[in-house]
């Protein structure tokens, strides 16, 4: 898919805390100097490494993502409507819960105010960026889900979501991110079952749609930089 | 190892296997963590004996209820929230003579 320049996006950027590419990395550097994504491609390929066998840190790693593995495997054939796995988005998934499980992000509630049910911010923020991304040409980067009141702690409130997207450069952007806004919220309901009291759409950026005639201008002269869904003055 | 742990981990044990039943859940939080921190690490190395990571059974004291802290992965076409509602009705439901009353909080960790 062609993009402009600038409109690169961080793969998992869900809040506060997730800093760069390298910090990620160290996350998940075994004591050793290993890093783990390595070691589990190293041993789902069978590559004959001594120190996988030698290191007791990687060889611990190994045993765990081999268990992981299977119950990833496990989850998508009992699931019933998904495929079989092939060994890459098996690997893609695998690594997902391992960097889930490092970077969780903060409790979010779930349900009603009595209920002691939560969910996990980067685990909301990967379910509401998939559903802006099911708007045709739409992009979605940064996720924050915080609560909208303050209050105990952590809060039982319904959360305010600030959502960033690059979207494809069309005539109506206000009603694009509108369209986002919509299935932000349904996914919260729906997949999530997350109370959400605001969803902010913040357009960081267009996106020329693949084939466009370059020397097309938006006519409007259109700032992303001032477009936006907010629903801050509505009740 | 006491009797109060003992009774512990004998309901971590429960809860670990009601939980992970329950239609929806994939598994229960793995605990990768433990990988990269180990001095947080006690005791031996986890077997297939001991209750996963996704579970955490405690009490301040013998005369106040439990706490249970489940953390479930679900699978990917299932609502966060009405699995998180069936683990804790299980689980609360399975502790009923063992540990009655006890307090049963569930967080989603992931889908996959």
């Amino acid at each position: 898919m062609a993009m402009n320049s600038g409109a690169e996006l961080p793969g998992a950027g869900t809040g506060p805390g997730s800093g760069g590419a390298d910090e990620h990395a160290e996350d998940e550097r075994l004591a050793c100097g290993r890093l783990l994504s390595e070691v589990w491609e190293a041993g789902e390929g069978g590559a004959d490494d001594p120190h996988l066998r030698a290191c007791p840190h990687c060889s611990a790693a190994v045993r765990q993502l081999d268990l992981l593995g299977a119950a990833v495997r496990g989850a998508a054939d009992g699931g019933g409507r998904e495929p079989q796995l092939d060994a890459g988005a098996l690997t893609e998934r695998v690594m997902d819960v391992v960097r889930l499980e490092l970077r969780p992000g903060r409790p979010l509630p779930l349900g009603e105010r009595e209920e002691d049910l939560w969910v996990r911010e980067a685990m909301a923020a990967k379910a509401l960026r998939a559903a802006a991304e099911t708007v045709p040409g739409v992009r979605a980067g940064s996720c924050r889900i915080r609560p909208a009141e303050s209050g105990g702690s952590p809060s039982r409130g319904p959360v305010r979501v600030r959502l960033e997207v690059v979207v494809p450069l069309t005539p109506g952007l206000r009603d694009l991110a509108e369209e986002v806004r919509r299935r932000v919220r349904g996914a919260a309901d729906d997949a999530l079952g997350l109370p959400v009291d605001h969803v902010d759409v913040h357009i960081t950026d267009v996106a020329e749609p693949a084939g466009a005639d370059p020397a097309w201008t938006d006519p409007a002269g259109t700032d992303p930089g001032t477009v936006g869904a907010d629903e801050g003055n509505q009740p | 190892m006491t009797a109060a742990a003992t009774e512990r981990d004998a309901l971590a044990g429960t809860v670990a296997r009601v939980a992970a039943d329950v239609p929806g859940v994939a598994f229960l939080r793995p605990g990768l963590v433990d990988l990269f921190r180990p001095a947080a690490r006690t005791g031996p190395p986890r077997d297939a004996g001991r209750a996963p990571a996704g579970v955490r059974v405690s009490r301040a004291s013998g005369a106040v209820p439990w706490e249970v802290d489940v953390q479930i992965v679900v699978r990917r076409d299932q609502r966060a929230l009405s699995v998180a509602r069936a683990v804790r009705d299980a689980v609360t439901a399975a502790l009923s003579g063992a540990a009655p009353g006890a307090q049963v909080t569930v967080t989603v960790t992931n889908a996959v």
